[in-house]
C-alpha cells in the first residue's frame, strides 16, 4: 500500500473516531422545579381543641407544623362536622378564658372526611405564618384557638388554648 | 465502548501493515462499453482466496503463477483467466443481464443450484454489492428495505421491546425462522420479547451481525425443518461472510431525522383532539435521532488458498422522541390531593407538595399566580414552568451504542481438507422508552415525592455482550464429503432501569437499579456427510448428518430493591392497643388520602405484632420489577437430530427431492418431520416447482421458563400481573399442561424463469398451516379460577399455552430487469408479497375455572393477539428498486409499499367523539354513546429510498441520500388507543424521513 493510502486511511479513521467521541448518549433529565419548603414536615406541636358543653360536640386538634422554609403550618383536624358544616376560625389574643382580641383569621373548617365527619380547612390544609421564628417561639406564644358556627353566628362551637396558656398534647 | 474501538483501530492497522508483504499480480475489469466495473469477485480457482475490484475497476491479488483467476459479477459472464506468469490482466466481461446464475447451496445440501433450478425459492440478496446506496447500516433494516417477505419491526418502546428487533418471515413469529451463519445454526436473544406478529418470541438479534462483513444473504422461502430441523417453519436464512483478502474497505455513515414541522397527524377517525392539537405544539422539533456508523472489513491470504476476513462495527443511535400529548385531564400531572397539601406519610406526617400554593395563600401569589390558579392542574404546571409534553410518556428510538466484531477464516489442511472458522463478539447498549410516564396522582406507584415531586419517566437499559463461534474442518474422504462443525453462541443481557423507584421504600429507594440477567448459550454440533453419484439418472446427491445441540436458558435475580417491599407504607405500632391516628388525632390516611377507619368510622386499633399496610404501594421497581429468586431459571436441554436428504435429477430437466428428519428432546420427546420437492424445466429458461414437508418448533426454553410480574393497562389504569412459568404450580392448579412443540404442514408451488434476454421473473404461492401455535393467556383471577385463589391472591396469573391452529397462505412475485441504458446499466427489480394470516381455531382444555368455554376461548387467546397476527402486520408488500449506474455515478430509488394493517382491542371501551368541542383545560371530547370495540386500520403507505453515489476517486466514494424521503409518517392512533404512543408501528415506522451521507473508502 503506497504511502498516501495509508494517511487517508488514517485520516478517515481520525475523522470517525472523533465522531464517535463526541456523541456520548445523553440521558433525560428529572422534572425536579418545585418550591422552596416542600417536603415531609415531622416537627410539630398539637393542642387539644374541646367543644363547648352544650353547644356542639365538635373536638379536634390544633396543629403547629414548623416548615422546611422557616414558615409555620397551622393544622385544625376536627371531628363531629357535618358535612354542610362551614365553621369560621381564628387565633385570639390570651387564653380562652380571656376576651383577647383576633390574631390571625384562619380559613372556614368544613367536613373533608369523604363519607366520614371528619373536618379541616378547605381552602387550604393548613394556614401558613410567616412570621420568622414563630414555630420555635410558640410555647411563649399567649393566644388561643377559636371555631365558631358559622360566618354570621359567632357561636363558639370549639376552643383550646395554645402556646404559653397550655401545654401540647403531643409534641416531636 | 472505547477499548473496543481502539481494538478496532489496532487491529486494522495491524492488518494494514502485513497485508501487502507478496507479490501482486494486477489489472483492471471493465463490461463491454468499456465502463469500469467496481465490485467483480476476482478469485483464485480450485481456492476461496481472491479479492474484489476497487470503484475503478482495478485489482491487485498475490497469485501463484500457475493458478487461474475467476471473474464474477452479478450481471454478468463468469470469466476464467490463467495467470500464465503474466503480472498484468485486463478483463473484460460481457454482459449476462440475469442474476439467475449465480449458486445459491440453501435449501441444498448438494453443490449448489440456480436460482432458476432450486425446487424452492430463495432470494439472494447481496449486501456487499447494495449496501453503499443504502440508508441503511443494520442487517435486518437493508433486508426489510429488500425482501417483501421479511419483516424487522423496530419498537418504538415498551419495556424492553425496543431492546432486540426481531426479523420474522411471511408474517410468522420471529422464532419460525432459522437463521443460518454459513450454514450453521445461530443462536437467538435471551429475551423473549413481544413481536409484530402478537405473541412474545426469542428471536436472532441480527444487529450483532455487522452488514460489512456480509457477502450475501440467502432466504428460502420455503419450510425445511427436514433439512435443517426445528424453527425452519417460514423458512430459513443464510448469511454468507465474505471471503475477500487484500482489500480494506469501509464506510463512515452519519445520518438524523430532520423531524422539523408539525406533522399532519391523520387518521380515518378523525385524528387529534382539539387540545391534542395544542398540546403538540409543545413538543420540540428539530433533528433527532442522529446515527452514526463506522465500520472496517479486511481480509488477508493464509497459506496458499486460506483467508481471515475480520470486520469491525461501531454504530451510536441517538434517541428520537415521537410522544402523544394527551389532554390535561386524561392524563392528570396532579390530583387534589397534590394540589391542596393532602397528603401524609404513613405516620400521618403532612408532605408539603404544593409550597407554591402555600406561599401564595400568604402573600397573595406565587410567580403572579393566584391561590386559585395554584390549586388546578393546569395552573401549577404553569407556575413550575413545566408542560404537558414535559410530564408525558415517550416513545420513539431508543438510544444505541452498538460495537461488533467478527471474523470469517478458513485454512488449507492435508488433502482435500480445510479448517474453517467463523465468529463475531458484540456489545450494544440500549437505554429504551419503556414505560407510562408516573405521574404524581399515580399515588400508588409515584409517592417518593422527596426524590421525584413531578413524578418520573422510567427507563430501561440494557447491556447485551453477543458471542459466537464456529469452527469445522471439511473435505473429502474418497467420494464422500465430509463436515464436522461445532458452533457455539450465547447471548446475555443486563437489564437496568433508571429514573425510577421502588415506591414500598419511599425517599430511600434507589434510582437506578439492576433488575437481573437473562443469558442463552446454545452449542450445536454437526456431522454433514454427502455424496454424489454421476451415475443414477442424470445425478443423485445424498446427504445425511447427526447434530447434538446444548441449551442453556439463566434468569438472574437482581437487587433486592428491585423486586422486595420494603417498609414505607407500613405502619408497625409502638405498643399495644395503639389507635392508629396521626399527630392531628384523626385517623392515618391511606395513599389516596382516605382515612384507615373502622366500620363505625373510628381509627383502627392496631398491635406491635402485626403491621399494618397503610400505603398500598405498588410492590417492585417502577415500571418493570426486578427479577426476584422466584423466577431464577438454570435449565438445560439436549437435542439430537439425525436427517437424510435425497436429491435426484431424474431428468436434465427433471429434479426430485426428498428429506426426513428426527430430533429427540430431553424435555418433551422426538419430532420425525419429512421434506418432498420438485421442480421441472419446462423449457429453457422456464421451470416449474413444489414442495410438501411437515415441519415443527420446539418451544424454547424462554417460552417455557420465563416468568415475570409486570404491570399493564386498559384506559392508563395500571393493574399488575404476573406471568408464570409451565410446569409452576399456578399452572397445573388452572390445569395448564407443559408446552409442546408447534407442528406444520408448508406446501408451496411455483414458476422460475428468464422469459427474454434480462428480464427474470419468479411467482410462488404457499400455505402454512401451523397448530398447537404458542400464544400468551389475558390474566385470570382467583374469582374466575377460585383455586388459585391460595396462590395468588388478589393477583393476576398468565401463561403461555399452546393456544391453537393458524395459517398463512400467499403469493410472492420478484421480477427483475437489467439492461443498459446510454453508456449506463439500467437495473430495476420489483418484488412483492400478498399473504393472508388466519387464526383457524383455538384449542381449549379443561381448566379449572368457573368461565364457559366461550370465555376461555376469548382469554386464551386474546382479540388483539388474533389480530395482530391477522392483520397486525401489512399482508401487501411491494418494493420496487430503480439502480442506475452511469460513469462515476450510481443513483438508486426505492418506491416501498405497506399495505393496511388493522389492529383490533381486546376489550370494548366508551368511544369517543374527537371532533366535540370542550375546554382543553379541564375537559374531555364527549363520548359517541357507543361502547364498543376501538378497532383500527391503518392507511397504506408508500415511501421512497434514495441514494446518490459518486466515485471520488478510486479509493472514495461519497453517497447521499435518505429513507422515507417524503417524510410520509403513518396514520396516528385512534384516540382510545392513543394513551402511550402516537403512531402505529408495523409500517414504514414513526421516524419519518431519515437522511444520510457516507464516506467509502477502498484500498
Amino acid at each position: 500500500m503506497k504511502i498516501f493510502n495509508r494517511i487517508t486511511v488514517l485520516i478517515i479513521l481520525t475523522y470517525s473516531s472523533l465522531a464517535f467521541y463526541s456523541c456520548e448518549q445523553e440521558r433525560l433529565e428529572d422534572a425536579l422545579e418545585i418550591a422552596d419548603g416542600a417536603g415531609t414536615l415531622t416537627s410539630y406541636m398539637a393542642y387539644q381543641l374541646d367543644s363547648v358543653a352544650g353547644t356542639s360536640d365538635v373536638y379536634g386538634r390544633a396543629v403547629f407544623w414548623k416548615g422546611l422554609e422557616g414558615y409555620t403550618y397551622l393544622q385544625i383536624s376536627l371531628n363531629n362536622v357535618p358535612s354542610d358544616a362551614v365553621y369560621p376560625s381564628a387565633v385570639y389574643a390570651g387564653s380562652t378564658t380571656a376576651s383577647g382580641s383576633e390574631l390571625m383569621e384562619l380559613y372556614t373548617i368544613e367536613n373533608t372526611g369523604e363519607g366520614y365527619d371528619f373536618g379541616e380547612f378547605s381552602t387550604s390544609k393548613y394556614y401558613v405564618i410567616t412570621t420568622d421564628g414563630f414555630y420555635d417561639g410558640l410555647q411563649t406564644y399567649d393566644a388561643n384557638i377559636k371555631v365558631m358556627a358559622g360566618s354570621s353566628d359567632n357561636t363558639i362551637i370549639a376552643l383550646g388554648d395554645i402556646g404559653i396558656n397550655a401545654d401540647p398534647v403531643e409534641t416531636n | 465502548m472505547q477499548k473496543l474501538y481502539y481494538l478496532v483501530l489496532l487491529t486494522l492497522f495491524f492488518i494494514c501493515g502485513n497485508a501487502y508483504a507478496q507479490s501482486n499480480v494486477s489489472g483492471t475489469v471493465t463490461a463491454s462499453d468499456g465502463s469500469k466495473l467496481p465490485g467483480v469477485n476476482v478469485l483464485i480457482k480450485g481456492s476461496s482466496l481472491g479479492t474484489i475490484t476497487d470503484m475503478d475497476g482495478n485489482f491487485s491479488l498475490s497469485v501463484d503463477p500457475e493458478a487461474v483467476l475467476v471473474f464474477s459479477f452479478v450481471g454478468f459472464n463468469r470469466k476464467e483467466v490463467p495467470v500464465a506468469g503474466k503480472t498484468k490482466i485486463d478483463v473484460e466481461l460481457a454482459e449476462d443481464a440475469t442474476e439467475l446464475t449465480e449458486l445459491v447451496v440453501l435449501g441444498s445440501r448438494g453443490a449448489g443450484r440456480t436460482k432458476i433450478e432450486t425446487a424452492a425459492p430463495v432470494d439472494v440478496i447481496n449486501i456487499n454489492q447494495m449496501a453503499s446506496s443504502m440508508p441503511q447500516t443494520d442487517l435486518s433494516q437493508m433486508l426489510v428495505a429488500t425482501a417483501p417477505s421479511f419483516s424487522a419491526v423496530k419498537s418504538q418502546g415498551g419495556d424492553l421491546n425496543s431492546h432486540v428487533t426481531p426479523p420474522t418471515l411471511r408474517g410468522l413469529a420471529p422464532n419460525q425462522m432459522l437463521v443460518l451463519i454459513n450454514g450453521k445454526r445461530r443462536h437467538t436473544s435471551a429475551l423473549l420479547n413481544a413481536s409484530q406478529t402478537g405473541t412474545y418470541a426469542n428471536a436472532v438479534d441480527m444487529s450483532f451481525i455487522p452488514s460489512s462483513a456480509v457477502g450475501r444473504v440467502e432466504i428460502l422461502r420455503d419450510g425445511a425443518a427436514a433439512q435443517y430441523g426445528s424453527d425452519a417453519i417460514a423458512g430459513v436464512m443464510n448469511i454468507v461472510l465474505k471471503e475477500t483478502t487484500g482489500q480494506l474497505t469501509g464506510n463512515l455513515t452519519v445520518g438524523a431525522y430532520p423531524n422539523i414541522g408539525t406533522p399532519k397527524f391523520e387518521n380515518n377517525y378523525g385524528g387529534l383532539t382539539a387540545g391534542e392539537k395544542a398540546l403538540q405544539d409543545e413538543v420540540p422539533r428539530g433533528i433527532d435521532g442522529e446515527s452514526y456508523t463506522f465500520d472496517a472489513n479486511y481480509g488477508i491470504g493464509l497459506g496458499r488458498s486460506g483467508y481471515l476476513n475480520i470486520t469491525g462495527m461501531l454504530r451510536q443511535d441517538k434517541p428520537a422522541i415521537r410522544p402523544t400529548v394527551l389532554d390535561y385531564a386524561r392524563y392528570e400531572a396532579y390530583d387534589g390531593t397534590y394540589l391542596t397539601n393532602q397528603r401524609t406519610d404513613k405516620y400521618g406526617n403532612p408532605i408539603i407538595t404544593n409550597p407554591e400554593l402555600l406561599i401564595a395563600l400568604s402573600e397573595g401569589s406565587y410567580k403572579g399566580y393566584t391561590p386559585d390558579e395554584l390549586s388546578t392542574n393546569y395552573g401549577l404546571m404553569q407556575a413550575r414552568g413545566l408542560t404537558q409534553y414535559d410530564l408525558g410518556s415517550y416513545l420513539g428510538q431508543p438510544g444505541v451504542n452498538l460495537g461488533a466484531m467478527s471474523f470469517n477464516m478458513a485454512v488449507p489442511l492435508v488433502g482435500d481438507f480445510e479448517f474453517y472458522a467463523n465468529g463475531d463478539i458484540g456489545f450494544k447498549n440500549i437505554e429504551g422508552f419503556s414505560c407510562y410516564y408516573r405521574s404524581p396522582s399515580w399515588t400508588s406507584r409515584a409517592s417518593a415525592f422527596g426524590l421525584y415531586p413531578n413524578g418520573f419517566r422510567p427507563q430501561m437499559i440494557t447491556t447485551q455482550v453477543n458471542t459466537a463461534a464456529s469452527v469445522g474442518v471439511q473435505g473429502k474422504i474418497g467420494e464422500f464429503n465430509v463436515d464436522v462443525s461445532n458452533t457455539l453462541g450465547r447471548n446475555a443481557m443486563d437489564i437496568r432501569m433508571d429514573h425510577t423507584i421502588n415506591t414500598t421504600y419511599g425517599d430511600q429507594s434507589p434510582t437506578n437499579m439492576y433488575l437481573g440477567q437473562h443469558s442463552f448459550l446454545q452449542n450445536t454440533s454437526n456431522v454433514d456427510v454427502s455424496r454424489f453419484f454421476a451415475d443414477a439418472l442424470n445425478g443423485l446427491n445424498v446427504g445425511f448428518g447427526v447434530e447434538m445441540r446444548v441449551e442453556n436458558y439463566q434468569i438472574n435475580r437482581g437487587q433486592p430493591e428491585s423486586w422486595t417491599n420494603s417498609d414505607a407504607g407500613i405502619y408497625t405500632a409502638t405498643s399495644t392497643d395503639e389507635l392508629l391516628v396521626g399527630p392531628d388525632g384523626m385517623p392515618i390516611e391511606d395513599q389516596n388520602s382516605n382515612p384507615i377507619v373502622d366500620g363505625s368510622g373510628d381509627p383502627l386499633v392496631v398491635q406491635p405484632y402485626l403491621s399494618k399496610i397503610v400505603k398500598n404501594y405498588s410492590q417492585g421497581c417502577q415500571c418493570f420489577t426486578g427479577f426476584s429468586p422466584s423466577n431464577e431459571a438454570n435449565e438445560f436441554r439436549t437435542v439430537t437430530g439425525a436427517y437424510l436428504d435425497l436429491e435426484l435429477d431424474v431428468t436434465d430437466k427433471w429434479l426430485v427431492a426428498g428429506a426426513t428428519r428426527l430430533e429427540s428432546y430431553l424435555d418433551f420427546g422426538s419430532v420425525l418431520t419429512g421434506k418432498v420437492a420438485t421442480r421441472y424445466m419446462l423449457f429453457d429458461g422456464f421451470s416449474i416447482r413444489g414442495s410438501y414437508s411437515t415441519g415443527f418448533r420446539a418451544p424454547s426454553l424462554q417460552e417455557k421458563n420465563y416468568s415475570h410480574t409486570f404491570t399493564y393497562f386498559v384506559n392508563t389504569i395500571p393493574a399488575d400481573a404476573t406471568i408464570y412459568p409451565v410446569g409452576s404450580a399456578e399452572a397445573r392448579v388452572l390445569g395448564i399442561g407443559e408446552l409442546k412443540e408447534e407442528t406444520s404442514v408448508n406446501m408451496s408451488a411455483g414458476i422460475a424463469a428468464e422469459l427474454f434476454d434480462g428480464f427474470s421473473l419468479s411467482v410462488d404461492a404457499y400455505k402454512i398451516t401451523i397448530e398447537n401455535r404458542i400464544f400468551q393467556t389475558d390474566p385470570f383471577t382467583a374469582s374466575e379460577a377460585p383455586a388459585l385463589e391460595p396462590l395468588i391472591g388478589d393477583g393476576e396469573a398468565q401463561f403461555r399455552i399452546n393456544g391453537g391452529t393458524i395459517s398463512s397462505a400467499g403469493l410472492e412475485v420478484v421480477s427483475n430487469y437489467k439492461t443498459g441504458l446510454g453508456t449506463g446499466m439500467l437495473d430495476l427489480t420489483l418484488a412483492a408479497t400478498f399473504r393472508k394470516n388466519k387464526f383457524e381455531e383455538a384449542t381449549v382444555p379443561e381448566l379449572n375455572t368457573n368461565l364457559s368455554d366461550d370465555e376461555i376461548a376469548a382469554k386464551y387467546v386474546q382479540r388483539g393477539s388474533v389480530a395482530q397476527f391477522e392483520t397486525g402486520t401489512p399482508s401487501t408488500r411491494i418494493i420496487g428498486t430503480v439502480n442506475y449506474k452511469i460513469g462515476k455515478f450510481n443513483f438508486m430509488v426505492r418506491p416501498s409499499y405497506y399495505g393496511e394493517v388493522t389492529s383490533k382491542a381486546n376489550n370494548e371501551s366508551d368511544l369517543v367523539d374527537v371532533s366535540s368541542s370542550y375546554d382543553i383545560i379541564t375537559g374531555l371530547p364527549e363520548g359517541t354513546g357507543e361502547v364498543g370495540y376501538a378497532d383500527q386500520t391503518y392507511s397504506p403507505e408508500l415511501i421512497f429510498d434514495l441514494g446518490i453515489t459518486y466515485d471520488i476517486s478510486s479509493n472514495l466514494r461519497l453517497t447521499v441520500g435518505g429513507n422515507n424521503v417524503f417524510n410520509n409518517l403513518p396514520d396516528i392512533q385512534r384516540y382510545e388507543l392513543r394513551d402511550f404512543g402516537i403512531y402505529s408501528n408495523y409500517q414504514q415506522g414513526s421516524g419519518g424521513a431519515y437522511y444520510f451521507s457516507r464516506l467509502s473508502f477502498s484500498f
